[in-house]
This record gives structure tokens, sequence and C-alpha cells, in this order.
């Protein structure tokens, strides 16, 4: 059955990126040749760029390519069109998380940056409202931050995540009518997790090592801050080993994501050369989380947070902007599809190949 | 008979750089009721224009801009709305990077008073011209140089022939044999370079360069830098003796560093003129003052060591400049390995090596190092089994040269065909991204290759890298859907064609304009191929722009009905650069009466 | 009689002969041959040190008659003969064996082929023990050229002959100058207005003092060769004795005409249209579909009747460029619509056009590449509801899937086909066709604007598919060509012409009725046949319908083939 091309994808694609034109490629195959991570069942970047030249809307909504790009650049800078695949497949992960969230939340804040700071300034005054409602009491504020944080992370699974990662599986496997058997599944679970935690695979892009180092500590040390922070309580904690964990992990998150953020503006790596506003947020968030985090432990220590509750509302502001915004519908997100998008595409070869 | 008073000038963008003046200019006829911008516009809305058109009565538009084409379409759709006459539309091309420097702008002029007044430019800017000095110098001797002289000097007309290197021929020269016809390219050139040789009207000044050129239209004097080639032509018998006992050894550059030369040497056996050179940057003698064995050994003692460089001046009334290319270096592109895995070649040194003539008598085979660490070739080499040929090396590549260098698809095909022909039960393989058979045969003739056993494949080659010994090269099958990694022995990489060395300098000295890329810019790419803002000088073959033999010959020809026709008539247009403002309104004026 | 002295040079061509023929083993067989006193073999024959040793040796060894077998006559006769002037000999007493197209070209098997080779160089010497001297006619040239065809390649052409103050008939078919250029709005890649160029040049050559133009005229028969040749032509009721020394044929095209492909369905959909029919509308600054509305989807298809064997297996040359062109064209009209390309490889070859087609994929166009060898795409009409007119359906090859590209209007890149009347004209001016129908040039690298008869040349698109700079080139080449032999004034001629022994010749007048070019005439006095030197193209076919043998074709005498066909059956060498 022939597909009819559909010229308007283009119009809507721009909107997801920094790039204003998407037909300069003229398929040389550069690209996909000059990509560590490709093979004959994944494609990319040149075959992806193509379902969205011509419009091949449910073709690509079911492809599970663009998650197996980490973005090295190589394929940017040997462009011989400048056409900048890179970034392409980058707006390519933007637009799909946008088809995967039932919400259609995601893909309302890639577009729109107006529609994104009026989300951020309503949480912002949700959370004055409520130290507003607690009269500006620090204890019961902290302790409404404490149950928030857990609340915010169950229903935000539950909620949003997991729908969204259902509604990934169906368009890839069930509509892509992939059958395999259950055990297959199983035995994927251990790489899901080891690719979530560690990507692994962008091990393979060359020029990424040091990226990969640097990842791995920010996904380690947000977790442990979110360990840290959300279960051991570390703002009301006395045990000095939490404490002093803390500020290591803290420490370490906002070091790292400083250097992100100096990168992008540097623009010197192909991959840090565009930057469309949900990176930014992104990585300004991961380190506003940190370092705010950081300042009000500091506080508590030196007991001077009683004088700069502010400070704490702020933390908190950062948390459910992050908790509410940025994990379910930014680039927090890509953390999740990246990994599952291995797992799935391990079960489709392995199911393709037996 | 458009109305008076009923005119619309519309610029493309706002003039910069001394051009503003043009804006006023425009607006200072009696025929110009309006100047608009094309800013001034919603080109998304063609009644944003109409209706402008319609209140103000204009009745004919003229489009001025770097490129007023691309609003061309624009306008006369509006023109039409409007209820006028589409065709009332006249584009002029003030275009800031043909036309530099400040001069230019009573061109610009002259371009606009021709569009109000209805007239021609190129009528207008058709001049009776200057005196003409008979004598011709046609710079570059390569295929377009050499047809190019011969055709004037067949007419009767003298012709002095510079070439830089010691011999004609040019790059053609050096290949084996040319697409689609697969004759050998000595059998068709060689005769014409003896022509040459021989020809009585033709004075042939190899080993020499042009150094600067002063005049105007029709009497040019040249100062030509004659290197010495340290052998006298008239004597030399060219037996050899000289370079048997040379002790210097450096890379052959007619065999692109494929074998290696002496310092006195002839670049090739057919080569003309037939007389041995000495290569004074390289022969031990000239630059340490010992040895000096072959003027020894000479046994017509032609040879003299202690000659020098000279410079002389020539008066010439037509020039051609047909100066070639070079090709481009691949070491840029690193991740083809050129330059650190000796059998990736690229296809120059290819085409040496299949050549009959060649380093190895024309038998395939790996390169191997002589004692000093030069790669060179060895005929009793063992031949490789696998080989790849990459096109678009350095073309159509935004990060190397964005054009098309016109040629390589062809001489690609027909290197693999060669192949084929010479180790049949080769594997061999083409990378291309789009197949560029245009020219008569050459469509069936890549229809011919694709059924000799050749594996043609749509994608580009990334990278080729050496794993195990192998030459592993990653490529996409775009048509087959698949990726490519394969072993082979030997990679030849398409190299494009770029401006030669000096062509900006020598566009300076002649005070010719070049184009973004270097290429010498022609007078008008649609009818003035050859010509040049400078009456009485030409261009002919791949220095204006790559092309093939057929299509150099034909420009080289063109050229050369320039010069014959400027001859005949004792008269040397002038160009566009040599016209004042007031030349062109006078034409005008008259053309204008004519009419009337 | 002079004792024969030949000597006899086999050509190695490189690897061309040499990897099929043992050239030096016929040159060593060859030398034992009677009368042979000399055979070598070398690298190239035609380079300056090969015609150096034929020289050399023609002096030393007092040699008469030369014989080089190496690549084809056509390529270099006329280059030894020249080598044989050098040295004193008359050029005629030079005979070529072709052991390259016709031996190491053809065979795969190298003894046999070196059989075939010594056979034919056999045959060689056998004949040029009977050649004779003969003197070359030297003709004094007519100023004065024939342009046939008044499109921008024949403008040109005639411009550059008149410039130089020649004489120029220029012949059209038609009623108006300007040919397919005059329908052209916009040329690639500077979107420069094509009327700016074809309007000057119209206006030249209708005021220039020494051009003579003739519409609506066709050219019947030429007589003469070149230098003089003489035509009658019939234009506006009146008929002109036209005379010239050189005549210049730029007949151009004819578009391909679609209708032969059915999957496009060309006439029956009505809003399919040609390149030449959208070039009209944008001329006309009003592109709309046949019901008079704004396309909204517009696709252009490729490589119509190019590329396939079922139409033409060249490829048009200019159609990729122009479809860029359009594509631009149609943005700046029409900003909102969707633009298809549909092609099969982007040829955007010339200078500053890889940088347009660049340029033009930034200005939201999709590019789609289809099989054009294959099954061609199919154009149907859409459903009713389906928001778009016809629907063209083909497997795309970047993306591997099969599509519909939607369209409102779909454009057909027609490609180019020799003039419908190339034949006849061919036929009048005496030159040939190749298989695509379009002229065949003397060489196609060296010499694509020469013909194999002197003094006629061809350029533009009636030598093969071009754009506007080329075959504005070919028109100033082959102008070149003949400036050149105007200055000279004369030009030599074969004077390989047929003669009457006028004491054999029985007045039958069998000649006459056979001869093709009306070179022979009746002398009634003396009742016999007379040959006209000047018509006669020596073609033989008077000497062997004459029933007495008194005509003789010279340098192709009885005794000369004969004794070739001899040459060439003889037992003798039959191994190597």
């Amino acid at each position: 059955m022939s597909t009819v091309v559909n010229p308007d994808l283009n119009a809507k694609l721009v909107k997801f990126g920094n790039k204003s034109e998407w037909n300069e490629c003229y398929h040389c195959g550069n690209c996909t040749a000059v990509c560590s991570l490709t093979e004959n069942e994944n494609l990319f970047p040149r075959k992806v760029i193509r379902q969205l030249q011509m419009g091949l809307k449910d073709k690509f909504n079911s492809n599970i390519d663009p998650w197996l790009c980490y973005y090295c650049g190589d394929c940017s800078e040997t462009c011989p069109r400048d056409a900048n695949p890179g970034e392409m497949m980058m707006s390519a992960r933007r637009y799909l998380t946008s088809v995967y969230d039932w919400t259609g939340l995601s893909g309302l804040f890639f577009k729109s940056v107006p529609a994104l700071i009026i989300a951020f300034v309503l949480v912002a005054v949700s959370i004055i409202g409520v130290g507003y409602a607690k009269q500006f009491n620090l204890e019961s504020i902290m302790e409404f931050g404490h149950v928030f944080e857990k609340m915010l992370i169950f229903s935000v699974v539950v909620l949003i995540l997991i729908p969204n990662i259902f509604h990934m599986f169906w368009l890839t496997i069930i509509k892509e009518k992939i059958k395999a058997p259950f055990l297959l599944y199983v035995k994927g679970i251990w790489d899901l997790f080891l690719h979530m935690f560690t990507q692994k695979k962008s091990l393979k892009c060359e020029k990424n090592t040091f990226r990969w180092f640097e990842h791995l500590l920010v996904v380690f040390g947000y977790i442990l801050l979110l360990i840290t922070t959300v279960f051991l309580n570390w703002f009301s904690t006395e045990n000095t080993y939490i404490i002093w964990f803390g500020y290591i992990v803290g420490g370490l998150v906002f070091i790292i994501t400083f250097d992100f953020i100096l990168e992008r503006v540097k623009k010197k790596k192909e991959l840090s050369k565009f930057s469309h506003p949900s990176d930014w947020l992104f990585v300004i968030w991961l380190f506003l989380m940190g370092f705010t985090a950081f300042i009000v432990r500091i506080l508590i220590d030196t007991d001077l947070i009683s004088n700069n509750l502010w400070l704490y509302i702020v933390h908190l502001i950062v948390i459910a902007q992050w908790g509410i915004l940025i994990v379910p519908f930014g680039k927090w997100t890509h953390f999740l599809y990246r990994s599952f998008a291995v797992y799935f595409a391990n079960i489709k070869s392995a199911e393709l190949n037996s | 008979m458009v109305k008076q008073n009923s005119r619309a000038v519309i610029f493309q963008e706002r003039m910069n750089s001394g051009l503003e003046k043009l804006e006023q200019f425009a607006g200072e006829f009696p025929e110009v009721k309006e100047v608009w911008f094309a800013t001034d516009f919603s080109m998304k809305d063609k009644k944003s224009l109409s209706t402008r058109i319609k209140e103000n009565g204009v009745e004919k538009i003229i489009v001025a801009g770097r490129s007023p084409g691309e609003l061309k379409s624009f306008v006369s759709a509006s023109l039409a709305d409007a209820g006028k006459n589409p065709e009332d539309l006249t584009l002029v091309s003030v275009n800031g990077t043909i036309l530099s420097d400040g001069d230019l702008l009573s061109v610009f002029k002259a371009k606009i008073l021709c569009a109000v007044k209805d007239v021609h430019f190129e009528l207008a800017s058709d001049s009776p011209g200057n005196e003409v000095n008979k004598k011709t110098l046609v710079i570059g001797a390569g295929i377009a140089g050499i047809q190019a002289s011969l055709e004037i000097a067949n007419a009767g007309i003298d012709v002095t022939l510079i070439e830089k290197t010691g011999t004609i021929g040019g790059h053609m020269a050096m290949f084996d044999k040319t697409f689609p016809t697969l004759d050998c390219a000595a059998c068709i050139l060689t005769p014409k370079m003896v022509e040459v040789g021989q020809h009585q009207n033709i004075e042939l000044l190899t080993y020499s360069e042009v150094l600067d050129v002063s005049g105007e239209a029709g009497d040019y004097t040249v100062k030509v830098f004659k290197k010495t080639r340290r052998v006298d032509l008239a004597t030399c018998i060219g037996c050899g003796d000289c370079t048997e006992k040379c002790p210097v050894n450096v890379p052959s550059e007619f065999d692109a560093g494929t074998t290696m030369r002496k310092a006195i040497y002839i670049p090739f056996p057919q080569a003309v003129p037939n007389k041995y050179i000495l290569d004074g940057d390289n022969c031990t003698y000239v630059q340490k003052g010992k040895c000096g064995v072959c003027a020894k050994v000479c046994p017509v003692e032609c040879i003299y060591l202690d000659d020098k460089d000279e410079t002389i001046e020539i008066k010439v009334g037509n020039i051609v400049v047909a100066t070639g290319f070079k090709t481009f270096d691949a070491e840029k592109v690193e991740r083809f390995g050129y330059g650190k895995y000796p059998n990736v070649l690229t296809s120059l040194e290819f085409e040496r090596l299949l050549n009959a003539a060649g380093p190895t008598g024309g038998s395939i085979v790996f390169r191997s190092k002589d004692k000093k660490g030069n790669g060179i070739f060895e005929a009793n080499s063992d031949s490789p089994e696998r080989i790849a040929l990459i096109h678009c090396v350095g073309s159509r590549d935004e990060n190397y040269n964005t054009h098309c260098s016109r040629v390589c698809c062809m001489y690609s095909l027909k290197m693999a065909h060669l192949v084929k022909e010479k180790l049949p039960d080769a594997d061999v393989s083409e990378y291309y991204i789009d197949m560029r058979s245009f020219g008569k045969g050459y469509e069936e003739f890549y229809e011919r290759i694709k059924k000799e056993g050749i594996d043609i494949i749509r994608g580009r080659t990334a990278k080729v890298e050496e794993k195990n010994g192998n030459l592993v090269l990653r490529s996409e099958d775009i048509e087959g859907m698949k990726l490519i990694e394969k072993e082979v022995d030997m990679v030849v990489l398409s190299v494009g064609l770029e401006p030669g060395e000096d062509s900006q300098k020598l566009a300076k000295s002649l005070n010719i304009l070049t184009d973004d890329i270097g290429w010498f810019a022609e007078l008008n790419s649609t009818n003035q191929t050859v010509n040049t803002v400078r009456g009485g000088i030409f261009v002919a073959g791949v220095c204006q722009g790559p092309k093939d033999i057929p299509d150099s010959v034909a420009q080289g020809s063109a050229a050369a009905a320039r010069v014959i026709q400027s001859v005949i008539n004792s008269k040397v247009k002038k160009g566009l650069s040599d016209l004042s403002y007031n030349d062109i309104e006078t034409k005008v004026n008259e053309l204008i009466s004519t009419e009337e | 009689m002079e004792e024969k002295r030949i000597g006899v040079y086999v050509c190695w061509c490189g690897t061309n002969i040499a990897k099929m023929v043992d050239v030096e083993a016929v040159a060593a067989k060859i030398a034992k041959l009677p009368n042979v006193v000399i055979a070598k073999d070398y690298k190239y024959m035609c380079s300056d040190p090969g015609q150096e040793m034929i020289v050399k040796d023609i002096k030393e060894h007092k040699l008469n008659r030369v014989v080089v077998s190496a690549c084809s006559p056509r390529i270099h006769e006329l280059t030894f003969r020249k080598a044989l002037e050098n040295a004193g000999l008359n050029q005629y007493m030079f005979e070529m064996a072709n052991i390259r197209e016709q031996v190491s070209w053809v065979h795969d098997n190298r003894e046999e082929a070196t059989i075939k080779a010594l056979d034919l160089v056999k045959g060689a010497v056998n004949r040029v023990n009977f050649h004779e001297a003969l003197d070359k006619r030297s003709v004094d040239i007519n100023p004065a050229t024939m342009v046939i065809g008044g499109g921008v390649t024949g403008l040109s052409a005639a411009l550059e002959l008149a410039d130089a103050g020649n004489k120029v008939y220029l012949v059209e078919k038609t009623g108006n100058l300007g040919g397919h250029v005059a329908n052209i709005d916009l040329t690639f890649p500077g979107l420069n207005s094509a009327a700016e160029v074809l309007e000057p040049l119209i206006y030249k050559v209708n005021n220039h003092p020494e051009v003579e133009v003739y519409l609506n005229t066709t050219i019947d028969e030429v007589f003469g060769y070149v230098g003089n040749f003489e035509s009658t032509i019939k234009s506006g009721g009146k008929e002109y004795e036209l005379k010239f020394g050189n005549i210049i044929v730029a007949t151009g095209l004819t578009p391909f005409d679609p209708g032969k492909i059915s999957s496009y369905n060309y006439e029956k959909l009505p809003d399919v249209i040609t390149s030449l029919e959208l070039e009209k509308m944008l001329k006309e600054g009003n592109v709309v579909k046949k019901d008079g509305s704004e396309p909204k989807k517009i696709a252009i298809i490729h490589c119509v009747g190019s590329r396939n064997a079922d139409y033409h297996e060249y490829c048009s040359r200019v159609c990729c460029l122009s479809a860029l062109k359009f594509s631009n064209q149609l943005r700046s009209a029409l900003p909102e619509t969707n633009l298809f390309q549909i092609y099969a490889d982007m040829r955007a070859f010339g200078k500053g056009c890889e940088e347009f087609y660049a340029s033009t994929s930034k200005k939201d166009v999709m590019f789609l590449m289809y099989d054009q060898q294959g099954d061609l795409p199919r154009i149907s009409k859409a459903e009713e509801d389906a928001g778009y007119e016809m629907g063209i359906e083909f497997y795309e090859k970047l993306s591997g899937e099969d599509i519909i590209v939607p369209a409102d209007m779909v454009v057909l890149m027609v490609a180019m086909e020799a003039h419908e009347e190339a034949k006849e004209v061919a036929h009048a001016v005496g030159i040939s066709l190749c298989g695509n129908e379009f002229y065949i040039e003397r060489h196609p690298k060296l010499d694509p604007v020469a013909t194999t008869t002197d003094g006629v040349y061809i350029a533009g698109t009636c030598q093969g598919p071009k754009d506007i700079p080329d075959s504005v080139s070919q028109a100033k080449a082959a102008a070149a060509r003949i400036l050149a032999s105007i200055a000279r004034g004369t030009v030599e001629v074969e004077v390989t012409t047929a003669v009457v022994n006028e004491d054999v010749c029985c007045g039958c007048q069998t000649c006459i009725k056979v001869c093709p070019y009306t070179a022979i005439s009746f002398d009634e006095e003396k009742n016999v046949s007379v040959v006209n030197e000047i018509l006669c193209k020596g073609c033989g076919t008077c000497g062997s319908a004459c029933p007495t043998g008194a005509i003789r074709a010279r340098h192709f005498t009885d005794e000369q083939i004969l004794s070739q066909i001899e040459g060439l059956f003889s037992k003798e060498m039959q191994e190597v």
C-alpha cells in the first residue's frame, strides 16, 4: 500500500528544533556511514531524515532509531551539505517525545516558549501560594516539601511516564507487528537498566568518552541526590554521614552541570552548537537543583535557614518545576525513552533475526 | 509602447557600499515614477504589489539587484494580476560580486539607464573598438590552449603560447584513455602537440610565466618570466646521456609523483619540445655549486649550467587565458586516509598507474617504497584484487568545495572499466551520490559499465580505515538499504578540480574577475562564456569552470573565433570595464534615434 | 619503373593494440614481405618521436611507400600523410591498416588477433605497391557561409562570421528567429532573462549588412564541396541561387512527445503539462490549472523520455537544471504552493549549478527519487475528497517506500530529440547521423563541431542535447574554423574523384543515372561522360556501374583494391 507524502510535516518540525529547512540533505549517505552506532537494522540519521522530509508520519512514529543516537556530532561535522543531521535527530527526538506523551503538553512546551513560561510561573506561584497558606512557617513548609516530593515522583511515574512508555511500546513494537516471546523481554531487563544508568552505548562514539563519564557522574549524582533528599531526608537529618554524602553529591551535580552550561554557551563542540529552549532548561534546572540544595543545607548547618526561608522556597520551586514540567514533558524523558529504545531495539532485532 | 512616466524600479535590497547612489540615480529619470524596495512587499501576497501598480498607474517594472530573477515570477504575476502586460518587466543584475570596484558603479548606472530607456544593455555596450595588434598571446598549453592556438595560427595569425611547465599537453597528456569513447588520450593529443611544435605561426615559450600585463584592449604589453631550461633547445639532440648520469632523484610531476625523475629530464617521452630540461630547484650544481656531471657527459655541449632566468616583454593585441586547474588535495579529508595509507590513491595517481606509458606500463600494482621512503610503483609488484572508487572527494561538499567538478563521475566509470579490462577477476566497486553522465554518449557508457560486473553503489563512502592490514571502507548502500563495511586492497579517491594556484595572481595582473571559488569570471554565463570584462582578454577551458575535454575544446575554439574576428576586422571590441557611462549613454541615444 | 621501397610501422598504441596483438611479431614477419625494406614497432606512432622516425627512415632508407598499422585512418591518416609530406614524399604513397578498432578492441584471443592483424597489414602492403602519386588540389574559399537554423546557435554563429565582414545566409524553417530560446522565460543558474540574450542577437542579425535572413525556408539540396557550395532556395515565392564556401548546420531540437508514455496520461488528465507549457505560463505570469484556479501542489517529473531505453537512452542534459529553475520561479510566483521534484540523478554539473541546487533545496521543495528505468510513476486522478487532483504513485528510492505524491499540476520535463527534419538536412548537406539521430561529429572530443564532410560544421543541440552556453560555445567554435579557412583564402581538397577514360567510354550514360551527386554530365560533342570534380565526392558508384570500365576512382582503382584483397587472403604467415 502506497503512502501519501506530506509536505506539511516539515513546517511542524521546524518548531521542534533549530533548523528552518529540512530539505537540504541530498542523500549521500555520509551521516549513516560515519556514525559508529549504526547497524543494518538501524540506518540513521539518513533514513530518519528521509521519513521526516517526506512526511511519512506513521513510519516515523514507530521508528526507534532517533533514540539510538547519542549526538556525538560526527555526522554534522562531516555533512557535505551542512544539513546538520545531528540536530535533525535531536529535533526528531523532541517530536517523538510529543508523540508518546498522551497529555499533549510535551509538544506544547517544546513548540511554544510562552506556554512554557506560563507553566513555570504557574508552578512557582502555586508553591509561593502553599508557603502563604502555611504562613511561611519553615518547618511546616519543609514538611510539606518532603511529602510533596514523594507524591510528585509517584504521580509522575504512574500517570505520565508509564502510560507514555506503554504508548512508545505500542507504536514501536505492537503496531510494527513484532511478536517477541516473553522471555526476550525478561532477558532484556538487565540491559534496560544498564543502559538507563550508564548509557553504555554512547561509548561507541569515540569522541564521547569524557562526556560519557561526566554524564555517568551526573546520572548517579542526580539519583543519589534524589535519594538523599527524598528518602534520606537530607534537610532534616542529623546523621553526619548523610549530610556529608549529600554535600558531595550536590556539589558533583552542580559542578558538572555548570560545565554543561558552559559548553552550550561556548558552542565549540558540534553537539553544543545548537541549543533549544528545552536544552537550556534541562541543564540550568539540573544545575539549580544541585546548587539550591547545596546552599539550603549549608544554611541549615550554619543555622541561617530561618532567616533565609525564601531560599528553601526557591529550592522547592526549582524542584517542583523540574518534577512537574521537565521530568514528564521535557528533555528528562529522553533518559527514559533512550533506555527503552535500546531495550525495544534489542528485542526487535532478536525477533527479526530469529 | 509603454507610456512615459509609468515605470517603477524595484530594488531587491537596500544597496550598500557606495551603491546607494543608484537608488537616487534611478529616481531622477523622468520615465521613472516610483522607486520601491522588495522589502516593501509581502512576497507571499501578490496583491501587495499589484495594488501599488494599479494605484500608481505603473506600466512597466524594472527589477534591480544581486539576483533579480528571484523576484521575477512574483513581479510578473503581480503585473498580470493588475491587468498589465506581465512581460513589461526588465531584470537588471547589479551584482556586487562580479563588479566589485568603484568604477563599476558607472556600469550599473548604464544598466539602469538602458532598462529605463528600453534599450538592451548588450546592444548599448557594443563598442566599435580599438586598433588591434595582430599578435596573440595564449596562456597555458593544455588542450584548451592548444586548441585555441592552433585555430588562431591556422588563420594565419601569429601566436605566442606560454606554458608554465617544460612541455605542452597539460593534464590531458597524463591520462590513459578518455571517456566515453575510450580512445587513448595520447593518440588524439600528441598529434596536436606535434602540430603546435611545428607550426610556423606559433612561438612556444615553455617553462615561462606571465608576470604582469599592462595596456588596453588591442595593445597589451606582457611581461613574461622565462625560467631558464639550462639546455639549449636548438642543439639538444635528446640522447639522454645527461639523465643517466644525474645523481638526483625527485618525484615526477608528470607521473603525479608515482615515479622518480632526475634533476635533468624530459617530462615524458612524447613531450613537446622533446628536449631536456634542467630543474634548477633540485639540481646539486645550481643549489650547491657541486656536480655538473651532466654538462660533462653531454656529447653536443648543450647544457649551460650557469644560465640565468630572464624577463622579456611582448606586445600582443589579444590574450586567451587557458591556465587550467589543479586537483583537490585529498589529504584534507583525513577520514579517507590519503597520505596515511599507501594504497589510498588519488585519481590522478591512478590515471598514471593505468597508463600504458606510466610507471608500470599499465599494470595495476600495490604502492611500494623506494630506498628513501618515497611511495612508488614498480611493475613487478603484486596486483590488488579489490579496488574501490569514491566519487566527489572534495567536490559538492560545503566543508571543501561546493561546486561539482563535472568530470569525476565519468572518469571514475572509465577507471572502473579499465580495471576490469586489466584485472578481469578484480572486485571493483564505486560509491557515488548522483551519477552525472550527461554528455553525448555518456549515459550509454554508464549503461555499458553497469553490465561489466562492477558494483556501482549510491552512497558516498564516509571513511576508510586500516584493519589487520586491509583497508576497510564504510558506506551506506542507499538503494540497497544497508550498510557496507568492505575490505579492499586499494582505494581510489576521485578528486575534484580547483582553480590553479596562480589564478588569483594572474587575474589581478590581467585585471579580470574571478568568482567566489576562484574560477575566472565570464562576462555573461549565458552567451558570453569566453569574454571577460576586459576587451581582448578571453578565457577558455577549465580555468573558467570545470569541464571535460570536448567542452574545453569547444571553448578554446570559441575564444579563437573572437580573436580571429578581431584580427580580420583590425578592431577589438572594448570590454565592460573599459567603457565609461558616457560611452554607453551616447550609444543609447544613437539606438533610440535609429529606432525612431 | 622505380624500385618499390616500403616502410612498415606497427603501433602499440600504448597497450591498446599491444595487449591483444603481438606487435613485435607482426613487424618481424612483415619485414620479410617483398619490397618491404624496413618494419618497425613503436609505442605511439602518432607522437612526435614516432613521426620523426618515419621521416628519418624515408630519408635514410630511401623509402617511397609507407604503411602504418595502427588505429582507424579516420583518426590519423592525415597525421601520417603530413609526415610523408614533411619527408618530401607524396602523401598518397601511404596506406593505413586498422589493427585497433578492427582487431585489438574487438577480439579476445591474442594469437588469432595477431594473425588477423598480420592479414590486414599484408593487404595494406600489397595495396600500397600500386599507389600512385596524386596532387592535392587547392580551391579558393568563397567567404560567404550558409547557416541553417535561426535559433540561438545559428544566430550566434551568423553574427560571429558577419562581424568579421563575411556574408552570411541565415536560413530558418519557421517564420521567426530565436528558436526554442524565444519561449524560455529565465535561464539557469543565474535566473537571468532569456530575452535579454536573445533579443539583442535577433536585433543585430536583422540589422546586419552582411546577414541575409531567409525565413520560412528549407534546404532541399546543396551541391559542391568545401569552399564552393551552391544551393537554390525558395523563400517567399522567390528562388534564390546562393553560393557559399562553408555551411553551419544548427537545426536544433524537437521536444519529446510525452504522450508516448502511457502512465503519465498526458493530454488525458488536464493538468499534466510539459515543461514548455509551464515555461509559457511563467512568462505570462499566470500559473493556473486548466479550470483557472491556482494549483496548491505542483510536482515536476524529470527524465521524461530520457535515460530509458524504451524512449531515449541518452541524458538530455538540461532538464535537471530547468526543473530547479522552475522550482525557484514557482516559489516566487506561488509562495504557498507545495513543490515536489521527482528526479533520477540530480545532474547539476555546470558552473554555479551545484550551488543553485543547494540554494533551491532550501526553498521548501521536496525532492523524491524514482527509478527512471524501472516502473515509471503512474499519474492518476485522485478521489473526490482527497484534497488534491492527481496522485503520482511510484517507488521512492531514497526511502525504499512506495509512495503517492499528491499534485494539482504535474510538469513533465520532456527530453530533447534531434529535429524531426535532421535526416533531410543531413542528406542535403552530406553529413551523417549517429544512432540517436543527432548529427555525428568528426571526433567526439577534439573535433566536436566539424563533420566528416569538409566545409560542413554542426553546432548546438543538433549535435546532441546541450544548454545555451554550450550551444553558443559550439556556434563560435564552428565560426572559428570557418574564419580561419576564410583567412587562409584557399583550402586543399581530396583528389580521390572519379575520372573518365574518354577512349573507353561508350557514351551509355549509365553513370549519369547512378551518380547521387549529379556530378556527371554528358559531352554531346565527344559522346562521352564528364565528371565535375567539384561536385564529385568520390563515392565510386559510377565506377562500379560503368559497363566498359571507363571510369576509374582515383586512389580506389581496381588494381589497388584487388591487390589488397589478395594480400588479405594470401596463405602466407598464417601462424605467429
